[in-house]
């Protein structure tokens, strides 16, 4: 037998474990851990309050309580996480884990926030909330257009020249509606546009498009205007300015934003009070300037 | 056909249009739908600090911040405190935290709850807002005095985080403007093989209960899962990712108990997972070089490669891709009368920041503290889970064709596959396929009314054959992001069973800047390069701003099963590592690519042949495999 077989077991992740556990385990019983586990320490009582949490578990996923096998498998496998949990904290393995710590941080957090609902606003509390804010529940100008492209991948060098002739052919139309679908090439998205944002058109044509589409005087063909798909001739039939929402229009949305606000506050409460029971010492101090420049950046 | 002849046929074909109106997209607030259906771009893999392993990483951001990122909103950036906004928002989004953590924590107002009658129950189970304020001030003193509260250490008193995921989603959906889906993580992966799926709702209430790994690491138990839930009321579906690193495990032709797949098996697949995830931030799962070997273009985004916590295992190639599934899908159709691998396609970021980051010149990272900045992304030498920053790529786009943006017809349209992924840019892919369109389609202002009329969309069987046809007909648009590359081509992909064996064939069908297939070689000639590497720029005076053809299969054969999906390549653009290397004035790296091939697949179209012209085989050398 060649010697490399011979200690293969030495490679087994398994064998690395059981040993590296021994040691951990040999060393905490070495320097201070309890000579002796306390009786209580080693029995391990599933209450039946935790079988019937078990049981209901398992009843939301399946829509059926377990059977008897499942039920056993289930307070099997929950004997032997509570087995390797006590052993784990017997080792000190909760130590200093960056996991551990955040999510019992997390866990507070998760806590806390549950506890502070905040009650929801009255009337009097939300208009001028709202007032203040108008501008973030302001409706955005609304454009509607007819659009025929000219494809630079077909016309190349004759492109532009094109387009003028184009768009002297549907300055000569009766309506830009009747008789425009004849003109142009073809192209994926859709001639015509009723009522979309600047961003919405951004979305569909790109950021310089939509620019400038925005600003279009409405009632005439105007163009070429290009995007990163090619060449158009737009035509904008009604144009509708930004306007300050109705209150009883945005309420809901307004009342969840106070909300969002409200508990973004009781949670930066909680942690303030808190931190204040504590004096914090950290070696390397940052310099006070770059402790401003942090919390100016976070307002 | 020359440009005048074009001109021509133009001038003739457009004559008859109806008016644009009549293409259906409405007014605002009008309620009205599209029945031509228009492309609701979004993310659909997204993780936030609900997840325990983002968490670890330094990532705070929330499922709001999430949401309103994913609307275009600038969000501040956790782990760095800058702010990040996307240059063009999405429509919809799905938060998909892992299961494992989400469930554990029961709630405290469940009836019969005996946690309802400590102190803090009965302060918070009061619902009276001010006794919640109580309850905080009793347990700000108790961790004043040191003093646990002992039944506070008890995780039941926590209300579920799933609860809250699910009434985060519902706050951010706006039907008609922005989708949310309800939806988790399952994060099954036996012996470091990945078998993530992805499960989703359609409904707004959401299941009480969601399905951790541990509950079980077998997918035939997840679609048991997915079947009670559905029985409930609560319709779903579940998406896999990342064959690529499931060595050999995703596509197996066996069950989980390592027995040959059969019919049944096949149909619950088919119905509890209709679609996969083709690429995100941990590469590519189209095709690798060593399946695809006469795909030119199948050497892409590979650098991901380790088994997840594996400590740098490479995974087996076979069965871990999703094209070899598609064509031995048809196989399985013709051996055992079911296909298992009946996929619609979609793509995805899977960051762990809460940040769905496409766009290649706007990449901030993916993974919390471990690649926050290009310094640490290109320098840093750590790894997340054993694989560097720089082998992530951006995370991939899901373009869905939806006559409106409501979370019922997001979740309608992806049930029945008419899906396309991309590898980040917003590239608009039309695929239709009949047994009669007309070539002059390409050039007709009404394409996608008359491509519906005469055949069905991407994720569609092809109708039965009229007895005339000889081959079936392919309708193909493609049209550019307008914040990207310009198209190089239109691919159809096709696969196909014959003698036992799964069989694939790639088709230039549509060319950028006038070029023609070698009928010699069987290629194109490569479009060009415009990137110059050290600025991190490029140009689009190479290639199309859109494609379109119409494709008759030259080799088919009426008694084989058939699968057809279509691949749009954008010209050589920057890869995201090149911008980093930019912006920090260093060389780009040595070891991944400097310019990358964006690119989008569509869901396929299947063809089933009558079976009176089928010769069914005794023995189907191609699909008898075995997990080693």
């Amino acid at each position: 037998m060649p010697p490399s077989r011979r200690f293969a077991f030495v490679r087994e992740p398994l064998v690395h474990f059981l040993v590296l556990g021994a040691a951990i385990y040999g060393l905490y019983a070495l320097f201070g851990g309890p000579a002796e586990d306390a009786p209580d320490h080693r029995t391990i009582h599933v209450t039946a309050g935790e079988i019937a949490w078990l049981e209901g578990s398992w009843e939301k996923r399946w829509n059926r309580g377990p059977t008897p096998v499942e039920r056993a498998g289930l307070i099997q496998e929950y004997v032997r996480e509570s087995v390797l949990y006590r052993e784990a904290l017997a080792m000190g393995l909760d130590k200093d884990d960056t996991i551990v710590r955040r999510r019992l941080a997390q866990k507070l957090e998760f806590l806390s926030q549950d506890l502070l609902a905040p009650p929801a606003p009255d009337e009097e509390e939300l208009r001028p909330w709202f007032t203040a804010r108008a501008e973030r529940y302001r409706a955005p100008a609304l454009v509607t257009f007819t659009h025929v492209f000219v494809d630079p991948d077909r016309r190349e060098d004759r492109t532009l020249a094109d387009a003028e002739a184009i768009r002297a052919e549907l300055q000569a139309l009766p309506s830009p509606s009747e008789g425009s679908d004849a003109l142009g090439d073809p192209f994926m998205l859709q001639r015509y546009y009723p009522e979309r944002s600047q961003p919405e058109i951004s979305k569909l044509f790109g950021t310089e498009f939509a620019r400038e589409v925005v600003g279009l005087s409405p009632g005439q063909w105007h163009g070429p205007v290009l995007s990163g798909y090619g060449v158009h001739l737009v035509y904008v039939h009604h144009r509708e300015d930004a306007r300050d929402p109705e209150f009883a229009a945005v309420r809901e949305r307004v009342a969840q934003d106070w909300d969002d606000e409200r508990r973004q506050e009781l949670n930066d409460e909680f942690y303030a009070q808190l931190r204040a029971r504590y004096t914090v010492v950290v070696d390397d101090e940052p310099s006070s300037e770059d402790v401003a420049a942090l919390e100016a950046d976070s307002r | 056909m020359s440009k005048t002849l074009l001109a021509l046929a133009l001038s003739l074909s457009f004559g008859a249009g109806a008016h644009a109106e009549s293409l259906g997209e409405p007014g605002r607030g009008s309620g009205a739908k599209n029945p031509l259906n228009n492309v609701y771009f979004g993310e659909q893999h997204l993780h936030t600090v609900n997840s325990p392993d983002a968490f670890a990483m330094g990532t705070r951001n929330t499922p709001d911040d999430a949401y309103r990122f994913c609307k275009g909103e600038a969000v501040k950036k956790s782990t760095t405190g800058e702010m990040v906004q996307k240059q063009t928002p999405y429509d919809w989004c799905a938060v998909t935290d892992h299961a494992e953590y989400l469930g554990i924590m029961p709630l405290l107002l469940e009836k019969d709850n005996p946690l309802q009658k400590t102190e803090i129950g009965k302060l918070i189970a009061s619902g009276d807002p001010k006794k919640g304020e109580q309850a905080f001030q009793l347990i700000i003193s108790s961790a004043g005095a040191g003093k646990p509260i002992s039944y506070m250490a008890d995780p039941k008193i926590m209300s579920s985080v799933w609860e809250k995921q699910k009434a985060v989603a519902n706050k951010h959906n706006d039907p008609g403007n922005f989708t949310t889906l309800i939806a988790f993580e399952w994060t099954s992966i036996p012996m470091f093989q990945n078998l993530h799926h992805n499960v989703f709702f359609r409904d707004d209430k959401g299941p009480e209960a969601i399905f951790s790994q541990f509950d079980s690491i077998k997918r035939e138990d997840l679609w048991t899962y997915q079947e009670v839930q559905r029985a409930e009321g609560h319709e779903n579906f579940s998406i896999p990712h990342n064959g690529n690193v499931s060595n050999s495990l995703m596509y197996a032709p066996t069950t989980s108990d390592g027995t040959p797949i059969d019919r049944q098996w096949a149909e619950r697949s088919n119905r509890n997972t209709p679609a996969t995830e083709i690429i995100q931030t941990k590469g590519q799962s189209d095709t690798h070089p060593a399946l695809s070997p006469y795909d030119e273009f199948a050497d892409f985004e590979l650098s991901y490669k380790h088994l997840l916590g594996s400590g740098g295992v490479v995974g087996k190639i076979d069965h871990s891709y999703v094209r070899q599934a598609l064509v031995d899908g048809v196989g399985f159709q013709e051996m055992i009368g079911a296909n298992p691998w009946k996929l619609g396609i979609v793509a995805g970021a899977d960051s762990h920041n809460a940040f769905s980051d496409n766009e290649e010149d706007n990449y901030t990272g993916v993974h919390g503290d471990t690649d926050k900045t290009p310094k640490i992304r290109l320098t840093s030498g750590g790894t997340v889970a054993g694989e560097a920053p720089k082998d992530f790529g951006t995370p991939g786009a899901t373009g869905v064709w939806a006559p409106e943006n409501t979370r019922e017809a997001i979740f309608d349209a992806i049930k029945k596959k008419e899906t396309f992924g991309t590898s980040g840019p917003l590239i608009r892919v039309r695929f239709f396929g009949g047994w009669g369109y007309d070539p002059a389609l390409v050039e007709d202002q009404e394409f996608v009314k008359k491509a519906y009329a005469g055949g069905v969309p991407m994720g569609g069987d092809l109708p039965q054959k009229p007895g005339a046809a000889k081959a079936p007909s392919f309708a193909v648009w493609a049209l550019k992001d307008p914040k990207s590359g310009n198209l190089d081509r239109i691919q159809i992909i096709k696969g196909w069973s014959a003698r036992g064996y799964s069989w694939e064939k790639i088709y230039d069908v549509a060319l950028a800047d006038g070029r023609k297939v070698d009928p010699k070689t069987g290629k194109a000639s490569p479009v060009g390069n415009t990137v110059n590497v050290k600025n991190a720029s490029y140009t689009n005076t190479i290639g199309d701003s859109q494609l379109a053809a119409v494709w008759t299969d030259p080799d088919f054969d009426p008694s084989q099963h058939a699968v057809y999906y279509v691949r749009v390549l954008e010209i050589p653009t920057p890869r995201w590592s090149t911008y980093d290397a930019k912006a920090l004035g260093i060389d780009p790296l040595p070891d991944v690519p400097t310019t990358i091939r964006e690119r989008a697949w569509s869901s396929p179209i299947w063809y089933t042949p009558d079976a009176k012209l089928v010769k069914k085989l005794e023995f189907y050398p191609g699909l008898q495999q075995f997990l080693p």
